[in-house]
């Protein structure tokens, strides 16, 4: 239950906050590394990006990575080095991931190793997009959209809804979108966009399976991110042991879009 | 047959025989018996007083004198008046809770002085020979300026007593206090006070001597309120014209308290004018009340029904839309009090508090939460000497929130339900000493959560496992004079807690991850704990205006609060003790300097306390508290330390009233999984806290009053750097609480103005500014992307409240 969000027309309805920009004096932490790897199922790109940490106010490119070795494995013995491509960037395209199988991601870097490891769930995959016409109520009048699937009953499921709207991919933190199936095992699932839409309007959704660990390090990422009076922000769960930030994630993927006429 | 056993008895070393026992036992041996027994009987309960510390007193014959004092105007129970012999301030004792008093003096004649802090002393001579019961009320001293003030006497209980780190707080002195949108709020007032920090702006949580919220015991007529915030915590549930009196102990709890850590706030509801019936109330901004009150039966029982209710709401009633006139957003709060005189020696009493915050917008969403408490009382007195109260008491909370949409129609619920059996017992053997003891025993119905949905549904019904435990407590406690200037209060308190099926509980390994679960069957145990609590406090009083006070208490606490936010949410969970949470032990020592200036018209204590917590309770990050079946795996557990210093000047008298309080002081936790170990700063971590009261009567009329706040920033966690992840700038954290928020200071001015005043009505117009010159205080302080250029990266100062007008009228007839 998002409370946060439901309670903030309570405080919005009594008090008038005052917002602004001010300059608050933070220490300059010691880079750090940044790993982020992403492996898909079916044939598809490898994605892995390794960089370092940078002051909080610096306006400095992120420091990128370029000299690292990236070693992918599978349970079934199989080994890839994924190839430097350019600015801190690891891709090998074609690669074909496979659900149920568990992959390992080794980057070594300076004499430093980092470790994870990522199991690929079985495919969800997406059943259809609806779009129903709503009448104004507190928002306005138009389209609402969302992307409906079939959870699988009797497993653990987690999932990210990932979407484009009119080709513009939504990435800011208020659009992370993240889904289990603890109140709903085994039943249709009603992705819906909190907003409305206009005709014309083209929305592409994508539904990302993903296991427990992966799906730990995104919640932790949205608490720190859009839940800033949480007791104490503090780095997401990194599935990454050797020290390195950010995550490792085999993800299923399926794809559907809409265009509302 | 007894007599060799008896003989032998008797003539052992050590047991001095003051009677000529030889000749008894050669006349008559039955005769003996019973003397002897009398004998047996007087040593053992000598040895008795004797270990209880009591100064062997004299033979000479003792009468007892008790009673009930009273205010005269309404008949409410004066709690803590004192009645003490003329010319002999040593000698003397103290109503209690429900306004009883005894004094054991030597048979003579006496004059005897009954006071009450801002009430006319009263002097009654008499003739003690046998025992006697005397009923008095006292009137409260008038407040007009052009009379003389009649006080014989002042209160001096900050030098006298053995209690230290309390404060105690009548409603009615606080009247003028300027506060947030009007609605005086005694929390408020408390958190103006050493060693009280709010939780945040306008919260009405609070911090006491650098516990967490949690440990605070709230208790209205005995029953413990788990959430005494409402609407997000702006407002405290206490409505203060049903309140009679309300006392905070930040350390050195007598023994008779327990259950929580860091401190114990005992809210008495009033009683109810048992001379004549009379209504008050008032209008305000936010909300109105309304107190009706009068005699059941003339000066034998009385009722009070108070409410008090916020009506933002009925703005949007006015709107043309559907959806907005169906929605809403009130509190109220409802206190009921009705007591009844049985007998001389019986007296029973009911009360009651049911509140509640209900939010609903049109019928897509519905939010309600609130708590209900319910105290049954029987006062007996078995002897002028003992004095008994039992008490059977509810105590509810609960939330529920309703969801509407696509054919769905989901409600959540959770709840926490207490029944409690008290038995307490007042002994008063003489005027030095004053011995309370009894037993207490909890029935805990913890109800997590439950999810219902509608009939095909794309949700699941589901039920989160219940949890139940029985907690129990054992007590004694003396409070005792050992001579005009030392006294001691020393207690002890056996507490346990048995944690009991049914229920299914789960063991986790030390990432939080489950590794077994079993069921238990109804009643069946599951985890035992139980613990000493010591506690113990002297005081010595170096000239008849100042002291020097000591103490050391320990407090088991065994329930628990969940929370994912920093200021109070209604979804927050109890958890109980449970086989892996381990209850909270705190440990505090505390010592002090008490002296009074001016005739009592000053009053100044200094105060050092340095308190251990053990079994503390943190969160992994992300951790999901809410619906969470393995809840318990999220927590980690840790230490915490705190100590300061506090100085309070208070001034109670005269046409400027209120105080200065100065706290320093820290609060530090430790735990193994957060910040790499390393100890690191509280939350409530505030290094400074400053606030001024001040309360001016101008004349009859009119009356002015101010606040000044100052306090060192809490301590927060700021990133030192950031990374880019998914196309999103992600902060970069590394030391838990490593930064200061900006430090908060404001200025609230208050004007009341009384329009009418005779001794039965009065009417009065009281207005207020709160953060008079508009700081913008940080309530928070958010990190984000730049909205236009998402890879720049800012800080948000969020500020609350900038200067907040309200106006309030108040009536009584």
């Amino acid at each position: 239950m998002r409370k946060h969000i439901l309670l903030a027309p309570v405080a919005a309805l009594l008090f008038a906050s005052c917002e602004k920009v001010i300059n608050v004096d933070l220490n300059d932490a010691a880079p750090q590394y940044v790993v982020e790897g992403e492996v898909y199922s079916g044939n598809d790109t490898v994605k892995v990006h390794v960089a370092k940490t940078t002051d909080y106010y610096g306006f400095a490119p992120q420091q990128q990575i370029n000299d690292a070795v990236v070693l992918l494995t599978d349970d079934q013995g199989n080994n890839t080095t994924i190839p430097f491509t350019g600015n801190g960037q690891y891709q090998l395209p074609g690669f074909n991931g496979v659900p149920g199988r568990r992959y390992f991601l080794k980057v070594t870097v300076a004499g430093q190793e980092f470790n994870a490891t990522s199991v690929m769930p079985q495919m969800v995959g997406i059943d259809s997009v609806s779009r129903i016409f709503k009448e104004a109520d507190f928002r306005k009048e138009g389209y609402e959209v969302a992307a409906n699937f079939t959870d699988p009953a009797g497993t653990k499921n987690f999932y990210r809804v990932v979407y484009t709207i009119n080709d513009t991919l939504q990435n800011q933190p208020k659009d992370l979108y993240l889904l289990n199936d603890k109140y709903n095992d085994g039943k249709l699932v009603k992705a819906d966009l909190f907003r409305r839409f206009e005709p014309g309007d083209k929305i592409a959704f994508e539904l990302r399976g993903m296991d427990e660990a992966v799906f730990d390090f995104f919640t932790s990422l949205n608490e720190m991110l859009n839940n800033q009076n949480g007791p104490a922000p503090a780095n997401p769960n990194s599935n990454i042991t050797g020290g390195a930030l950010g995550y490792f994630g085999a993800f299923t993927r399926s794809i559907k879009s809409t265009q509302i006429p | 047959m007894y007599c060799p056993y008896l003989r032998a008895a008797l003539t052992q070393p050590g047991l001095i025989v003051t009677f000529p026992l030889e000749k008894r036992f050669t006349h008559n041996c039955k005769k003996l018996t019973k003397h002897t027994t009398q004998f047996m009987l007087a040593r053992t309960t000598q040895l008795l007083y004797g270990l209880l510390l009591f100064p062997i007193f004299g033979m000479a014959q003792n009468v007892t004198i008790s009673g009930n004092i009273k205010d005269a105007a309404n008949g409410e129970d004066l709690i803590g008046a004192i009645v003490t012999v003329k010319g002999q301030p040593s000698k003397g004792a103290a109503t209690n809770s429900y306004g009883f008093y005894s004094l054991t003096l030597p048979a003579g004649e006496y004059t005897l002085l009954y006071q009450y802090v801002g009430y006319n002393t009263k002097e009654q001579s008499l003739t003690l020979q046998r025992d006697t019961i005397l009923n008095l009320s006292l009137n409260a001293a008038s407040k007009d300026l052009d009379e003389v003030v009649v006080r014989t006497e002042r209160a001096d209980k900050n030098i006298s007593s053995t209690q230290m780190s309390v404060f105690k707080l009548d409603p009615k002195s606080i009247e003028s206090v300027p506060v947030l949108f009007g609605e005086k709020d005694i929390i408020k007032t408390l958190q103006l006070t050493p060693g009280v920090k709010a939780a945040g702006e306008g919260n009405a949580g609070f911090y006491v001597r650098g516990g967490a919220t949690d440990q605070n015991l709230i208790l209205l007529d005995e029953a413990p309120v788990y959430n005494a915030s409402h609407m997000l915590g702006f407002f405290s549930v206490f409505n203060s014209d049903a309140l009679k009196d309300v006392t905070l102990y930040k350390g050195a709890m007598p023994a008779e308290y327990g259950g929580r850590g860091s401190s114990v706030m005992d809210v008495k509801m009033r009683d109810g004018n048992n001379k004549r019936l009379s209504a008050s109330g008032g209008i305000g901004l936010i909300a109105s009340r309304l107190t009706v009150e009068g005699p059941i039966v003339k000066d034998k029982g009385s009722f009070i029904i108070s409410g008090r209710r916020t009506y933002a709401d009925l703005f949007l009633k006015l709107s043309n839309e559907p959806r907005l006139n169906k929605s809403k957003l009130y509190f109220y709060d409802l206190n009921m009090k009705a007591n009844y005189q049985i007998t001389k020696k019986d007296r029973l009493f009911l009360s009651g508090y049911f509140g509640r915050d209900v939010f609903g917008f049109s019928n897509i969403f519905g939010f309600d939460w609130g708590n209900a408490t319910a105290t049954l009382r029987w006062n007996h007195i078995i002897s002028n000497k003992i004095f008994s109260n039992t008490s059977v008491i509810y105590s509810n909370y609960n939330y529920r929130i309703k969801l509407g949409f696509d054919n769905e129609d989901i409600t959540i619920k959770s709840a926490i339900e207490d029944w409690n059996l008290k038995q307490d017992f007042t002994f008063t053997p003489n005027p030095n000493n004053n011995i309370k003891f009894g037993l207490n025993i909890i029935h805990h119905t913890f109800k997590p959560g439950s999810i219902r949905v509608g009939e095909n549904s794309n949700f699941n019904d589901q039920d989160l496992t219940g949890r139940k435990a029985l907690e129990g407590a054992l007590y004694i406690q003396n409070d005792m004079r050992i001579s005009d200037r030392l006294g001691v209060q020393y207690g002890l308190r056996y507490s346990a807690f048995n944690f009991m099926g049914g229920a299914t509980v789960y063991t986790f390994d030390k990432d939080g991850n489950k590794t077994s679960s079993k069921t238990y069957s109804d009643w069946e145990s599951i985890t035992y704990y139980g613990g000493w609590e010591p506690r113990i406090a002297a005081k010595y009083e170096l000239t008849k205006t100042s002291s020097v006070k000591a103490s050391y208490n320990r407090n088991y606490q065994y329930m628990h609060l969940l929370s994912n936010a920093t200021t109070s949410s209604p979804t927050d969970l109890w958890v109980p003790s449970s086989n892996n949470v381990k209850p909270q032990i705190v440990d505090q020592i505390s010592a002090g300097y008490f002296r009074n200036f001016k005739d009592n018209m000053f009053e100044l204590s200094v105060e050092a306390y340095y308190k251990t917590l053990q079994n503390q309770i943190d969160y992994r990050n992300g951790a999901d508290l809410v619906f969470n079946e393995e809840v318990e795996g999220e927590l980690v557990y840790g230490k915490g330390r705190a100590y300061g210093v506090e100085v309070l000047l208070r001034k109670q008298t005269g046409r400027l009233t209120g105080w200065v309080s100065y706290t320093l002081s820290r609060s530090l936790k430790q735990f193994d999984d957060i910040n790499n170990g390393s100890e690191f700063p509280a939350r409530q971590d505030r290094i400074h806290d400053l606030a001024i009261v001040a309360m001016y009567d101008l004349n009859k009329k009119l009356k002015i009053s101010a606040n000044w706040i100052y306090y060192t920033g809490s301590a927060v966690t700021f990133p030192s750097g950031k990374y880019e992840l998914n196309g999103m700038q992600v902060p970069y954290y590394t030391e838990r609480n490593g930064y200061r928020m900006p430090a908060y200071h404001r200025l609230d001015l208050g004007l009341t103005w009384v329009t009418r005043k005779t001794e039965r009505t009065e009417r009065s117009w009281n207005f207020s500014l709160y953060n008079a010159y508009g700081r913008q205080n940080a309530y928070t302080i958010n990190f984000r992307q730049n909205e236009d250029n998402p890879q720049q990266t800012e800080a948000v100062r969020v500020a609350l409240f900038t200067w907040v007008p309200s106006i309030t009228y108040n009536f009584k007839f």
